[in-house]
């Protein structure tokens, strides 16, 4: 069975047809990359997928159950966590505050909450092995907004990680991060996908790309152009064609 | 010194279980506004609420102990209402609505006159067997702050409490973490209701009358004014500020001024502390978060 399924997914904010009956699959174990030039309907279709805007037609299917109408916090209940393409923190939280807060799954509970309020076993021992999974050394009770705009990025992953899952969702991860933690961040891809996570991803960095996605989907102008194993995604003419428009200049 | 203090101590009994009372009232307060980011307002509607359900029972014959929990249910039940469209609404349009709720109230309660008596108030509503004098009335309004205390202490600390500060600093994230952001604003309302409706049900019978005037804008705004004085999102914030507030609400009256112009002089000190703390300090003197 898939992970996620998308199908004849359509989104419009008034006249602009951001995503247009936009149908893929996502197999499990894999990392799978969503591509394409600026306004292409990635970030949109992104969050559709996760529920921060509701599709005006088409359906998303979670490990075959369709989640198209549940709310955000139930298809993260389901397995599906996400990053941000800019960081979003708790801000007047710790790092430790920050990263508890997506380990807890019935923190809503109020009686059950407020009678175990001291009760955190092992809470702690599983913030700091994810913060050494993603090599971000720092203590756990920083304050959350201490940290640079690359350990953010960073901080941004373990919270996905440690939120519990079954698909990753990550916006545009290695976005804006210097060269050093972008390697850093490969290696860290490549540890997740031994580990078997199913990953969908937004990027513009071709190479992160093409050294970390099993499969690519190339969108384009809202709808999905082409898809399939990297290498040979990257020598569609369609695919050069809509990143370098050569079709938009063929048609002036 | 003694001799002073002795003839003082009525006024001191007074003023501290004043302070008590709304200290009950602001520990409560700051769950919805401080901590899970909710600008509500509305909050002098449901202490009236639990004021007048306390009041008219004692004064139709009931014992106190049966009025006590029925303000803190009713008032939960307003609370639950109040929250309700804070699952759609946020901000400044939240803020007007429960704004809205208090003119709601003092409209009923000014109106529904067979019940509430309107403009005239009521009166004679009579404390507890056992706490009738000041000083007990003291003791049990002291009881009644610790156990608040302690509750509140213990929500804000749980992983309800972090719950509720990650709908503050940020719902979409908080959503993206599983969290049902609309059912933990309502909680948070709703449990804090029925903790003003408990202060409502102990101050009616502490000033033993009450009248629609009390629970009015201006209250509503001292309210607030205490809990970003002392700082949102803080324990001890919240304590502090109310406490500063009534201090300085009170040292007016010991000034050598014309009485009439106490009124007038009691709101340029608030607003000249409000003004040097939101200046100087944003934050408030103890908090942790600020109202956005």
């Amino acid at each position: 069975m898939n992970a996620l399924e998308i199908k004849n997914l359509s989104k419009s904010f008034g006249g602009v047809h951001a995503v247009r009956g936009a149908s893929f699959e996502i197999a499990e174990g894999k990392i799978t990359a969503l591509i394409g030039p600026n306004g292409a309907g990635k970030t949109t279709l992104f969050n559709v997928v996760n529920g921060f805007i509701s599709a005006d037609e088409g359906k998303v299917f979670l490990h075959g159950r369709e989640v198209t109408a549940s709310p955000v916090w139930e298809r993260s209940r389901l397995g599906m966590s996400r990053t941000f393409q800019q960081s979003r923190v708790f801000k007047n939280l710790s790092i430790r505050e920050n990263l508890a807060l997506a380990l807890r799954e019935d923190d809503d509970k109020f009686w059950k909450s407020f009678l175990r309020a001291s009760s955190e076993d092992g809470i702690e021992e599983k913030i700091k092995e994810t913060l050494s999974l993603v090599e971000l050394h720092r203590d756990i009770d920083t304050p959350v907004t201490d940290l640079s705009y690359g350990q953010q990025k960073l901080f941004d992953l373990a919270r996905a990680l440690l939120n519990p899952h079954t698909v990753l969702l990550l916006d545009e991860p290695v976005a804006g991060l210097n060269p050093v933690i972008r390697e850093k961040l490969k290696d860290i891809m490549k540890h997740l996908k031994e580990r078997g996570e199913t990953i969908l991803l937004i990027e513009h960095d071709i190479d992160f790309v093409r050294a970390v996605a099993d499969w690519v989907i190339v969108m384009d102008q809202g709808s999905v152009l082409t898809e399939g194993e990297p290498e040979k995604a990257f020598k569609d003419k369609r695919v050069l064609d809509a990143y370098l428009g050569t079709t938009a200049e063929k048609s002036r | 010194m003694l001799p002073y203090l002795i003839q003082i101590l009525p006024y001191l009994i007074h003023i501290l279980t004043f302070i008590a009372i709304y200290l009950i009232v602001n520990l409560a307060y700051a769950i919805p506004v401080g901590y899970t980011g909710m600008l509500n307002l509305g909050h002098v509607g449901l202490l009236a609420i639990g004021a007048y359900t306390s009041a008219i029972l004692i004064t139709s014959g009931y014992s106190f102990w049966l009025a006590f929990p029925l303000a803190a249910l009713l008032s939960g039940i307003a609370g639950f209402l109040l929250a309700l469209p804070a699952r759609r609404i946020k901000g400044d349009y939240y803020a007007l609505m429960t704004l809205g709720f208090v003119f709601v109230v003092n409209a009923i309660l000014l109106n529904w006159q067979p019940l509430t008596r309107g403009p005239l108030g009521i009166t004679g509503i009579e404390r507890p067997e056992g706490f009738i004098s000041p000083e007990r009335y003291l003791i049990l309004t002291l009881i009644v702050l610790a156990a608040t205390a302690f509750f509140v202490r213990r929500l804000v600390n749980s992983p309800f409490g972090k719950a509720l500060e990650a709908v503050r600093d940020d719902d979409l994230v908080a959503e993206s973490l599983g969290k049902p952001t609309a059912k933990l604003r309502v909680i948070s309302l709703s449990v804090s209701a029925v903790i003003v409706g408990i202060a409502g049900a102990l101050l009616a019978p502490f000033i033993q009358f009450i009248n629609p005037q009390i629970f009015s804008l201006d209250l509503v705004i001292w309210l607030l004014a205490a809990l970003v004085v002392g700082g949102l999102a803080s324990f001890p914030g919240a304590i502090v500020g109310t406490v500063i507030i009534i201090a300085l609400f009170e040292s007016v009256r010991f000034l050598p001024v014309p009485l009439d112009l106490v009124g007038a002089l009691r709101l340029a000190v608030f607003s000249i502390a409000l003004l040097a703390v939101v200046l100087m300090r944003p934050r408030g003197i103890l908090g942790r978060a600020q109202l956005e």
